[in-house]
């Protein structure tokens, strides 16, 4: 090997190397800096070939019971799910197109739109668990005592960060909690 | 590590500049290939055991092992691919760049990028999107091998490129334009080092992305698409290989295309990718025997090149043993894993001393064969299942590292 080519090899790694952190460095600093939002969780369990087990989740909110598509929306397109964050899950009490802001007791989520009454939430729709973990899990979301919290930024983009199980937080996200 | 046409166009060189006599040209033709074979063997062993060590890693993170905390696990990741890049480096630099256990340590190192940025989308539940993640280990992959002239990571790169440009081809998520540029930068070193072993797998890639892009046509017109990518990957072809694989790249990528597809059918039909069905003693014996039936057919026909003979009869021999898998209990179960590992580390031994493609070919199947049955068999656990993958990369490649010095020896006058 050239030491030409050992350079340009040198600086492929630490670009590589780059990557890796800085992806982990943008993400803690979205933990530690996003507004929690507290949400009930409804979920079952499949296996992603690279990731290991993981339980899907699905919400409430993304079912939009008394809320609207607004017009002019189609499915892709992103939108926003406002929070009444003084209730603990939150209540999705209204869908906008635009982010609204800082609005005290109210947090906007963004999300996508997959049809006239549906809409999903990147990045909150697997919660990978360790192998044979997940129907426990499972069972727990049954019954109804599954809590996500969300750390959701000034774009309304939320990053999962505590699961909590009757109220216990079962799992933490941060590698720097 | 230089190909027969690439030898040849260097001795024809040197006898026309006159620095060798013509009459010498098939004996040092004859010789440097030989010598070129029994360097084959070890390169092979050292890439199947570090394939099997980039396996050990993906399913260690994906059983997530909860003994060891994200944090302990991400540092394991940066260290490793850090530990396995320097490693190159120290052997390719002492060793030359066709050093096998330096080649293997470059796709440790690619494949502990990949394993880093699973890891990380999986602390955080990031998502995304699967070929994203491909695409972005792809490139990876693709830098590492540009800047070390790697072929290994060539093949890492070009799987992981066209997983997410079939991807993005049967989603419709992206313009075939984007995923044909991409797939041109995996082309680019088959063409700039005129590697011509390296045309069929790039002719295979065009061709599952052109499939994958007529799954998700709309209209019939743009049939001319997949068209217009045979006619590149035959450019490709006579570029690289000057015209002599220019009808081979693409009939051999069908023929590998079409196995693949039974033996996904297979898969299928034999309870791979789901639960395991029990077919019982009777029927278990009823598939076996129509293998055996495939086997015969394979071999006694005079049409069936030795290549696509040798991975035919291994898919044949996995389809029937298949059934069987799950009459194991305990350590049981790890004896057709174990047998196939050995069976393949055998075979690329013998083919690679003998040059017999059939063989070699077995060899190559019975490996994936063993890597798939291992990692997607509800049989196995996860963490097991690394453990495995881990001892048989580190025999292997002790295994090259012994043979590498006893060819050295050889060679020495």
């Amino acid at each position: 090997m050239s030491r030409r080519r050992l350079i340009v090899f040198a600086v492929v790694v630490v670009v590589q190397l780059a990557v890796v952190l800085g992806w982990v460095a943008s993400v803690e600093r979205h933990l530690a800096t996003g507004r929690p939002l507290v949400l009930a969780v409804e979920g079952r369990d499949p296996r992603d070939l690279l990731r290991g087990d993981y339980v899907t989740l699905a919400f409430p909110f993304e079912r939009l019971e008394g809320l609207t598509v607004p017009d002019g929306l189609e499915e892709g397109d992103a939108a926003y799910v406002v929070f009444d964050t003084t209730a603990e899950p939150a209540e999705a009490v209204a869908m906008v197109a635009e982010n609204p802001g800082l609005v005290p007791g109210r947090l906007a989520l963004r999300v996508r739109v997959e049809g006239p009454q549906r809409v999903t939430a990147p990045n909150l729709t697997r919660f990978f668990v360790p192998e044979g973990a997940g129907r426990p899990l499972e069972d727990d979301i049954r019954d109804a005592a599954v809590t996500l919290v969300v750390a959701v930024d000034d774009d309304g983009a939320g990053v999962v960060r505590q699961l909590r199980v009757g109220g216990t937080v079962v799992a933490d996200t941060r590698l720097f909690p | 590590m230089a190909t027969r046409v690439d030898l040849e166009a260097l001795i024809d060189d040197w006898i026309a500049r006159g620095l060798v006599a013509a009459e010498h040209r098939e004996t040092l033709v004859s010789e440097a290939a030989a010598r070129d074979g029994r360097g084959r063997g070890s390169m092979l062993l050292a890439l199947l055991g570090s394939g099997l060590i980039v396996l050990a890693v993906v399913a260690f993170l994906a059983a997530q092992w909860q003994e060891m905390s994200p944090l302990a696990r991400l540092a394991l990741m940066i260290v490793g691919m850090l530990g396995a890049d320097v490693a190159a480096v120290w052997r390719l630099r002492g060793h030359g760049a066709d050093d096998p256990l330096g080649q293997g340590a470059l796709l440790i190192g690619a494949g502990a990028f990949g394993g880093a940025l699973i890891l990380v989308s999986q602390t955080y539940h990031l998502v995304g999107d699967w070929r994203d993640l491909a695409l972005i280990w792809g490139v990876g992959a693709l830098a590492v091998c540009l800047a070390a002239r790697s072929r290994a990571v060539w093949w890492l790169a070009l799987g992981l490129l066209t997983a997410w440009a079939t991807g993005v081809a049967v989603e419709g998520t992206m313009p075939a334009l984007g995923a044909l540029v991409v797939l041109a930068c995996a082309a680019w070193p088959v063409v700039r080092w005129r590697l011509a072993a390296e045309t069929v797998p790039l002719q295979l890639a065009l061709l599952a992305w052109a499939s994958a892009w007529i799954i998700g046509l709309e209209t019939p017109e743009t049939l001319a698409i997949p068209a217009a990518v045979q006619a590149l990957a035959w450019a490709v072809a006579l570029r690289a290989d000057d015209g002599r694989r220019f009808w081979v790249g693409p009939i051999r990528g069908f023929n590998i295309l079409a196995t693949f597809a039974v033996a996904l059918l297979a898969g299928g039909v034999g309870g791979l990718f789901d639960e395991p069905i029990d077919l019982g003693p009777a029927a278990a014996g009823a598939v076996t025997l129509l293998s055996g039936a495939a086997i015969a057919i394979v071999w006694t026909s005079s049409r069936t090149p030795r290549e696509e003979a040798g991975a035919l009869t291994l898919l044949a021999l996995l389809i029937g043993a298949w059934p069987w898998l799950d009459y194991g209990a305990g350590l049981m179960v790890w004896l057709p894993p174990a047998v196939l590992l050995a069976a393949s580390a055998l075979l690329a031994l013998g083919a690679t001393h003998t040059g017999r493609r059939g063989g070699l070919s077995m060899a190559l199947v019975a490996f994936v064969a063993e890597a798939a049955i291992v990692y997607l068999s509800p049989s196995f656990g996860l963490l097991a299942s690394s453990a495995f993958f881990l001892a048989g990369g580190v025999v292997l490649g002790l295994i090259a590292g012994r043979r590498l010095t006893l060819e050295r020896r050889e060679l020495t006058p």
